[in-house]
């Protein structure tokens, strides 16, 4: 079996104390690889031949992953300016539906029409026609990615994938 | 050099270096060695988290590019950046200039 080798172990590492996610954390990991992997070049070409141990001293050289995790992590204290105006944006969000909800459950109150009859106005009906599909939604349903305006969701399904592969 | 002496001059040392060429970080580490004789040897990494400092705060832009058949992140000032760069400056050679008033011995006045 073959020893593993330190820098993937280091990327290993980096990646289980690195909170950035999406897009962030795979520029921050591909940086970090690319960077070591060219110190290991660079030490192997100057005379250090074993590849394993060019490959420790470029670690030793750039410093401990842990450290360097909570560097980059120091960075992502709060949210980054794109996240607030996406909180912003999910909060208005949220808030005009009640608002809506609250308009189609007031004209329920005060006209007294049966109940079915407000429900197929709610789901025919152009702008109420959202915010009463949602009204009876589960709390829990109006935080999915599903329940944010359209123009939202691919960019947060873009972020929420993680995917830490891709750089040479 | 001690690494806390050269963290609080990062910045100021990476925008400089920044002001002759874009550089990614290998780059950037080298030239500062360079530039100093060997005596900035500073771990490598802590060049990273700020250069995302600063690129968040509008000083420097980044693109991906391939040097070397590897993709790298490639740093250079932003407009910003550039006037930053010559403040910082200006501001180092007048502390600098201070610094060394204070730590030179006078010759003693009047006797």
């Amino acid at each position: 079996m073959s020893t593993p080798d330190p820098i993937a172990l280091y990327i290993k590492e980096l990646k289980a104390h690195l909170r950035a996610r999406g897009l962030r954390r795979r520029r921050i990991i591909c940086e970090v690889q690319a960077h070591l992997r060219q110190r290991r070049s660079d030490l192997q070409r100057t005379g250090m031949s074993e590849p394993h141990a060019a490959e420790r001293e470029a670690i030793a050289r750039f410093g401990d992953a842990q450290e360097m995790a909570a560097q980059f992590n120091r960075l992502d204290r709060g949210f980054r300016p794109f996240e607030r105006r996406l909180v912003a944006l999910w909060l208005a969000w949220i808030a005009a539906m009640g608002m809506g909800s609250a308009t189609v459950w007031a004209a329920v109150d005060s006209s007294g029409p049966p109940a079915h009859a407000v429900q197929h106005h709610a789901t025919h009906v152009g702008d109420a026609g959202p915010f009463c599909a949602l009204a009876g939604s589960r709390p829990a349903d109006l935080l999915k990615v599903s329940a944010l305006p359209p123009i939202v969701q691919p960019q947060l399904r873009r972020q929420s994938r993680g995917d830490d592969h891709g750089c040479q | 050099m001690a690494q806390s002496e050269l963290q609080g001059h990062l910045d100021a040392m990476l925008l400089a270096v920044l002001q002759v060429t874009p550089l990614h970080g290998y780059g950037l580490v080298e030239e500062l060695r360079r530039r100093s004789n060997g005596e900035f040897d500073l771990a490598e990494g802590t060049i990273y988290p700020a250069l995302h400092r600063l690129e968040g705060s509008g000083l420097l832009d980044s693109r991906w590019e391939v040097v070397d058949g590897r993709r790298r992140r490639v740093y250079a000032l932003s407009q910003q950046g550039r006037a930053a760069a010559g403040e910082r400056l200006e501001s180092w050679r007048r502390f600098s200039r201070a610094i060394d008033a204070v730590l030179t011995p006078a010759p003693e006045a009047g006797r």
